[in-house]
């Protein structure tokens, strides 16, 4: 097996410290540092991804996969800073005024960091100036919003608003997600997209960059 | 018959001032009831001289806000004695909040209210990192802002924030080793934060008893006691070792074992609070001294 | 056979006549007697007022009387955060940076916490309806109660400590049995386990850390308190069923993520009960009344006959459900057969029935009209009428009264010509009154009077 198949899969089983070792020694042997991110670490993420999705794997094997990804990626980061290479896009994310919920937002973020997208995670709680505000300082091209319960997700209307208010709602794309929302809410408030899970928001925000 | 309630954090002085307090009080009978880390302070001579009875209360009613029916037990038999007062060392762990309600059943008893020591340099520390810290300050009528001799003013002004912010109508005496004077008792009260709406608990308390073998030696003792120390409040324990008996006494970082006379059981008893690793610590402690040091499960099915 | 009856015999894994119905009107109860979710959770004289109209308004065969998961984590030192339309959040972790376990003695007691007004509201629900009504006592499951003291991390340690977690939910365990004490003490019929998390994690995990668990809690219910249990999941547990059915509760119950027939196809090898799953958000929260009536009356559809299967929402209503719907979804579960005939009648071909609306505006007197499913089967129907009956004794000629069931098609066909939705509701003169909500006699009367 390649040094880049062990750390793929290595990652999937949670093995952080194998996965830092084998980074590290991959680095050693000369390997492009975008190939290991790419073919080790985020190929190795991705099929988490789509393991989440089709229930194959929960909410355990995410978290320390992702534990996993973010010990290799910690070797890598230098590198990558030297030779240039940047995240493929930058993100906003976070739970919304009055919900406290981080479950679903913190694999969200897992996810888009898997894709090898740059979030910033504005945690739970977060109050529409909020967004937008991290948006604009940030320039971030995507806000995802996330929440659970009923009575929150009105929320989302108001960073909608808020966007457009601040005049940036062009810029960027709004996503959200949580149990209670679903395609027909995410077009009433005038979002731009609603995902089921983690993995399908990771592919849809990591799309719109490369398009 | 009074009743006079002492509270205070670990290591903030309760058993000197004990020992000022029983004095001031003489030469009424009294009848002092103290948590298992206060015995060994109070001199068995001076009680006889004062014509005053000990009783302990003993495992299980260290967070005395829950297992109450111990402390009434205890309680009774004092009553039955008929003291002049009953003082009571809550243990520096307690959550009092429940006292006077329970006190309340007893129409022989005249609740005065409760007296809390402070240590005015380490109040910061334990207000944070402890709830009952803060209930304890909220019940007191009287604060004894202790070891004001070792505190910086700031140190001094920090500490008396905190204990307003517990207890608005707190009256703060400044004190050191304890003393206390007896126009100081004017201002204690029952105070009425007693009556706390409900009762909700500090589940990060932490208490852990290790059996010590005989075999272990001094030294390797010494050591032990410095790797727990960094993660406990409070450790004691009477040890009978390799090389003569030991009373192991720790507060914080703060290790003592010093030759001891009395009896010995070898069980060294931890107690520690939020932050503090305890768990972690007593299993690299049972894997490094596996001959010598074993975990006694008392609490899991106590309760 | 009374209520209760029923859904016990269907807990005993009876056939019975028709399937019994359980409305998990938690926050959602207060939305009845116009009190927020905090009150509800916390004010016991406005829980008991919300729970008895719950009674009486939804019919329950079986109801609970608190929901909320926080109660053991508050105890425990957990802080809450409230909320005016839901059931507070944990918004901190004690055990998050103290991985240890906690002392014994820190264990839920009759006088922690809420404790006392919830056993209260529990006792005085028992007097009240207790003859009639099952009572539902709600605990936090030990997966859930172990992730609100340690926190997400609690995942993570699945992996790194796994006697950690195991510890904590043997600790948690005895939480769940000094709550279970105190519910049965305080008259509790089915002791429900609350533990939405159970599906966030795999099989194995499930069988690693949570078997034994459930199994001991589902043990103590049935040997050592002998009452009835329950075991209620959140999100998509389907995978989960099975190894639920295996800790031996009398039944489970789930919500819209699962296909309930074939989780009941499951449960039924393991002769457990199935409850469930009308959907909270898209059915019960924005849909309509009839669309409540439609989901149940097609769920029941698909049964062989009533057995090991309980009528419930998803989980907890949200607090905003309109009373309407729960309303439908009552009628449809207690008179099946007329309800059919009902959404039958209102999906097809009613169009072509003409009505004549009478003319609101010249009337000679004025003109109540109650709208109802039907008042002799409906029991907010039947308070509906009650109420309109009463106020005519009172106007006798001065004013007119009718009644349109909603089990004529005609009265469906003009129902939708005037544009009635919600049933039951009181129009007067054309205008609409009184929807759902029964109106005390001083409201009706100052209503005709205002026409009059």
């Amino acid at each position: 097996m390649s040094i880049l198949n062990e750390i793929s899969e290595n990652l999937q089983k949670g093995k952080a410290k194998i996965v830092k070792e084998l980074v590290q020694q991959a680095v050693d042997e000369g390997i492009p540092v975008k190939q290991i991110l790419d073919e080790g670490l985020l190929s190795g993420m991705s099929i988490i991804g789509v393991k989440f999705k089709n229930n194959e794997v929960f909410v355990p094997e995410v978290l320390v996969a992702a534990r996993a990804m973010n010990m290799g990626a910690q070797v890598l980061k230098p590198l990558l800073v030297e030779s240039g290479i940047e995240a493929v896009g930058k993100v906003c994310l976070g739970t919304v005024k009055g919900d406290l919920h981080d479950i679903g937002k913190n694999l969200v973020k897992m996810m888009l960091e898997g894709k090898g997208l740059e979030v910033i995670d504005l945690g739970t709680d977060v109050p529409p100036e909020k967004f937008i505000e991290t948006a604009q300082n940030e320039n971030c091209d995507v806000i995802c919003c996330s929440a659970l319960l009923t009575t929150t997700m009105g929320v989302m209307q108001e960073v909608v608003d808020a966007a457009k208010n601040a005049g940036i709602r062009e810029k960027v794309k709004i996503m959200v997600g949580g149990a209670p929302v679903n395609q027909n809410f995410c077009e009433q408030i005038g979002a731009d997209y609603y995902t089921p899970d983690a993995a399908t928001c990771a592919e849809v925000a990591v799309g719109l960059f490369s398009a | 018959m009074k009743f006079y309630l002492i509270t205070g954090f670990l290591g903030a002085g309760k058993t000197t001032f004990l020992k000022n307090f029983i004095r001031l009080l003489a030469p009424k009978r009294i009848f002092l009831i103290i948590n298992e880390f206060g015995k060994e302070g109070v001199d068995g001579k001076l009680l006889r001289e004062m014509n005053s009875v000990l009783a302990e209360i003993n495992n299980g009613s260290i967070f005395c806000s829950c297992r109450l029916d111990k402390f009434e037990e205890t309680l009774a038999t004092a009553i039955a004695q008929k003291p002049d007062v009953i003082v009571t060392e809550a243990s520096g762990l307690a959550d009092p909040t429940n006292i006077s309600h329970l006190l309340s059943k007893y129409s022989e008893i005249s609740y005065e209210g409760s007296i809390c020591l402070a240590d005015a340099v380490q109040l910061p520390r334990v207000y944070h990192t402890a709830v009952v810290a803060h209930k304890q300050l909220a019940v007191a009528g009287l604060v004894l802002l202790n070891k004001t001799d070792i505190a910086k003013p700031e140190q001094k002004e920090a500490a008396r924030e905190l204990i307003l912010q517990a207890n608005p109508l707190a009256h703060i005496e400044e004190t050191e080793y304890g003393r206390i004077k007896s126009d100081w008792l004017k201002h204690l009260k029952p105070s009425s934060a007693q009556e706390m709406a409900s009762e909700l608990r500090d589940i990060t308390l932490q208490k852990s008893t290790l059996e010590v073998s005989f075999n272990m030696s001094r030294d390797m003792m010494l050591h032990c006691l410095k790797q727990l120390s960094e993660s406990t409040y409070r450790m004691k324990g009477f040890l009978k070792l390799a090389d003569g008996n030991f009373y192991a006494d720790c507060t914080g970082p703060d290790v003592q074992l010093k030759p001891w006379q009395g009896e010995t059981n070898n069980r060294l008893v931890l107690l520690a609070g939020r932050g503090m690793p305890l768990r972690k610590a007593i299993k690299q402690a049972l894997s490094w001294y596996d001959k010598y040091l074993t975990m006694i499960k008392e609490d899991e099915h106590d309760g | 056979m009374n209520p209760k009856e029923l859904l016990f015999s269907t807990l005993r894994h009876e056939v019975t006549e028709r399937a019994p119905w359980v409305p998990f009107a938690g926050v959602h109860a207060g939305k009845l007697t116009g009190v927020d979710a905090t009150e509800i959770l916390t004010d016991e004289d406005k829980l008991v007022d919300a729970l008895m109209e719950v009674n009486r308004l939804y019919k329950p065969d079986g109801q609970p009387v608190v929901f909320d998961l926080q109660l053991e984590a508050e105890i425990l030192g957990c802080d809450l955060v409230w909320s005016k339309d839901g059931p507070p959040s944990v918004a901190n972790h004690p055990l998050a940076d103290t991985m240890n376990i906690p002392c014994r003695c820190t264990l839920p007691t009759p006088d922690a916490g809420r404790m006392p007004m919830v056993l209260s509201a529990m006792r005085r629900m028992k007097a009240a309806v207790g003859e009639t009504t099952a009572l539902y006592g709600l605990l936090c499951g030990p997966f859930t109660l172990a992730s609100h003291l340690r926190g997400n991390d609690i995942f993570m340690d699945m992996y790194d400590d796994d006697e950690y977690v195991k510890d904590l939910m043997s600790f948690c365990v005895d939480s769940g049995k000094k709550m279970i004490d105190m519910f049965v003490d305080a008259g509790m019929d089915v002791i429900a386990i609350v533990d939405p998390l159970v599906s966030q994690i795999s099989v194995d995990h499930f069988e690693e850390f949570l078997s034994e668990p459930f199994a001991e809690l589902f043990r103590y219910i049935r040997e050592e308190k002998k009452v009835f249990s329950s075991f209620f999941v959140c999100g998509n547990a389907t995978r989960n069923i099975e190894v639920m059915c295996k800790t031996a509760p009398d039944s489970i119950s789930v919500d819209e993520n699962v296909d309930i027939i074939a989780a009941k196809a499951v449960c039924d090898q393991y002769n457990v009960v199935i409850g469930g799953n009308i959907p909270l958000t898209s059915v019960m929260l924005h849909g309509t009344q009839q669309d409540n009536m439609k989901f149940v009356v097609d769920m029941l559809a698909k049964l062989d006959e009533y057995k090991n299967f309980i009528v419930a929402p998803g989980c907890d209503m949200p607090y905003a459900v309109p009373v309407e719907n729960t309303i439908g979804a009552a009628q449809a579960v207690l008179n099946t057969a007329d309800s059919a005939e009902m959404v039958k009648n209102y999906t097809s071909a009613t169009f072509d029935i003409e009505v004549e609306l009478p003319d609101y505006e010249n009337l000679e007197r004025p003109l109540v009209e109650v709208f109802t499913l039907d008042s002799a089967t409906c029991a907010a129907c039947t308070y509906m009428m009650g109420a309109a009956n009463v106020v005519k004794g009172t106007f006798r000629e001065k004013i007119d009264l009718v009644e349109y069931k909603f089990t004529e098609k005609e009265n469906i066909a003009r129902c939708m010509k005037m544009g009635v939705t919600n049933l039951p509701c009181i129009y007067i003169n054309g205008q609409l009154k009184f929807s759902s909500i029964i109106p005390s006699t001083e409201e009706l009367e100052e209503a005709v009077n205002e026409v009059l």
